[in-house]
């Protein structure tokens, strides 16, 4: 292989590693509050408002029901408004980041769910106000849960930043098409696939690890 | 100088320290329901919870609330902090009637009220430590008399040395040890037990009823607690009321309700407890006479007064008498007992019965059985 070539692969690992890791953040700076609008708002809920649980509920959806390479295109403009580009990088990192959030939010609000309402109740006895509930009770408790579907998110945005080259963000799906599919160049390919396999098993690891940790208690 | 009194000199023991702190600022403690309900609305329809519910619970004493499953009680319990609203009446603690509080008034009611769960409810996630300070925490404690009061309550359940363990890693007693620590380190007035000795094996049982005792001794508080199961209510209440199907059947002194139980739910929930007459006997009994031979059986209770004087009762029935089954226990210095007599043939009932009035014949037996 051409020094050119493990270049570009270079170059391709740290693109999707950047696109992955700013998209991943976002996900979970939007997810984590939204996944507590959905649990909190509900019926029954401590924040109740059902109107507007099942309206955000509704579009979490709908951008869930999206194929991520409808969403690249679709978010077109959105992307240009957002970062003032649609090639790029950048231009990549909004439709993961909106593609990833509801992902992890559902997932997120699968664990949140599951906090045993006996300690909500506790905690109201206690006296704790609402956002005391979520601090210290509905956040800490389901974060085995919430680390869990993170690592799922992550790996899930591994696979969907392949398709970034459409918007000629590059990374290591780009590169896999370009010159494995279309130049034929199989040895590229291969390689390509083995750094996707250790990336994702690193993800896979370490939130593994994390859960391991936190269950451990 | 004594050590009691170096130690409250210079820092305040941990119990002294709750109760010289508590009687300085505590209110009364005490609770009123005026016509309670509570509707609940399912899918199923209407259930109404809990009927017309009236009832006043001292200053300081152990208060317990039985009933069978569904009965109520849960709901009740919660009216009192308001985790539960209820339908109509009022609920007034320390005479506040509690149903117009918002969320600030209601965070400054539960401080004042605390409360443990059948299954403790402990956050998983934080130390021992952690959950008994949280109460403290979020009303905003500065950090260093958190420290101080999280090890005074954990002193007085018995739990030092182990605030840095997760709760995951300790037994259902310490466990609940734990929540109690919790529901004290607010230094309440109130304290509500949701079946709080249900998960518990007997041993534990009894060693949680005993602490409880000795808090409500030493710091004073009321105790408000709720449970399936007659031996708690004896164990440590003073008074208690018994609901069926959402309405009071009964209520009264644990004695006089233990001794003399009048309505059908109390006899069912005492059946575990009660010295029966022996199986076998009651396979043999027969509702009447069935010859001269006959014995009739005498069953007589008794509660809160002397215990019938056996030789009058031998003297009114003559020859014969043979006692079959008794039990006699002393609850809150009140005797409740039970004996049951078998009384030879030709034995004049209506004497006994003139000598100890509760006396009743419940049927006979032959001569042989």
């Amino acid at each position: 292989m051409s020094p050119q070539m493990i270049d570009r692969l270079w170059q391709a690992f740290q693109d999707t590693l950047f696109m992955v890791g700013v998209s991943a953040g976002i996900a979970v700076l939007a997810g984590i509050p939204l996944a507590v609008f959905l649990v909190t708002s509900g019926h029954g809920g401590i924040f109740p408002t059902p109107r507007l649980n099942r309206i955000v509920g509704l579009a979490v959806n709908g951008f869930r029901a999206v194929p991520f390479i409808v969403l690249l295109v679709a978010l077109i403009p959105f992307t240009r408004l957002v970062v003032g580009t649609t090639i790029g990088v950048w231009a990549a990192i909004v439709p993961l980041a909106v593609s990833a959030t509801p992902f992890f939010a559902r997932i997120a609000e699968v664990s949140l769910r599951e906090v045993d309402p006996g300690l909500i109740e506790a905690a109201q006895s206690i006296g704790c106000r609402r956002w005391h509930i979520i601090r210290h009770v509905l956040l800490p408790e389901a974060m085995p849960g919430i680390i869990g579907g993170l690592t799922i998110t992550v790996v899930t945005m591994i696979g969907a930043s392949a398709m970034a080259g459409v918007v000629g963000a590059g990374g290591l799906g780009d590169v896999a098409m370009r010159y494995g599919y279309q130049r034929f160049d199989t040895n590229v390919m291969l390689v390509v696939i083995a750094i996707l396999i250790v990336m994702v098993s690193a993800v896979q690891f370490t939130g593994d690890t994390v859960v391991r940790r936190l269950k451990a208690r | 100088m004594t050590d009691a009194a170096f130690s409250a000199g210079l820092r305040p023991s941990a119990v002294q320290g709750v109760v010289s702190l508590d009687s300085a600022v505590r209110g009364p403690g005490t609770v009123r329901f005026e016509g309670v309900g509570k509707v609940f609305h399912s899918s199923a329809g209407e259930v109404q919870a809990l009927k017309d519910i009236s009832l006043d619970i001292r200053a300081g004493e152990v208060f317990g609330i039985i009933g069978r499953s569904g009965a109520g009680k849960s709901s009740l319990l919660r009216t009192i902090n308001r985790l539960e609203a209820p339908t109509t009446g009022r609920v007034l603690v320390d005479g506040q009637d509690i149903s117009a509080l918002q969320e600030d008034g209601l965070v400054r009611l539960r401080r004042r009220i605390g409360m443990i769960f059948q299954h403790f409810n402990l956050l998983s996630a934080k130390t021992v430590r952690e959950n008994v300070a949280l109460p403290l925490q979020v009303a905003g404690v500065a950090r260093a008399d958190i420290t101080a009061r999280v090890d005074e309550a954990l002193k007085l359940v018995g739990l030092e040395g182990k605030d840095a363990t997760y709760p995951s890693r300790l037994s259902g007693g310490q466990k609940q040890r734990v929540g109690i620590a919790r529901a004290l380190v607010s230094r309440p007035e109130i304290l509500l037990c949701d079946e709080a000795t249900s998960a518990l094996d007997p041993e534990t049982t009894l060693s949680i009823l005993e602490l409880l005792r000795d808090i409500n001794r030493r710091l004073g508080l009321t105790i408000i607690l709720i449970t399936h199961e007659m031996s708690v209510i004896r164990e440590i209440c003073s008074r208690v009321v018994v609901l069926e199907t959402g309405e009071i059947a009964e209520e009264g002194p644990v004695w006089q309700v233990f001794g003399a139980p009048r309505h059908p739910a109390t006899q069912a929930l005492l059946q575990p407890l009660q010295r029966d007459l022996p199986a076998d006997l009651v396979a043999h009994l027969r509702p009447t006479s069935q010859g001269p031979r006959d014995r009739a059986v005498i069953d007589i209770r008794y509660a809160g007064r002397a215990a019938p004087d056996l030789s009058v009762l031998a003297q009114a029935a003559g020859a014969g008498l043979e006692l079959l089954s008794a039990g006699v226990e002393r609850i809150q210095g009140h005797s409740v007992g039970r004996i049951v007599l078998a009384a030879g043939p030709g034995t004049d009932l209506a004497a006994v019965q003139a000598a100890e009035t509760t006396a009743r014949v419940i049927g006979y037996v032959s001569a042989n059985d």
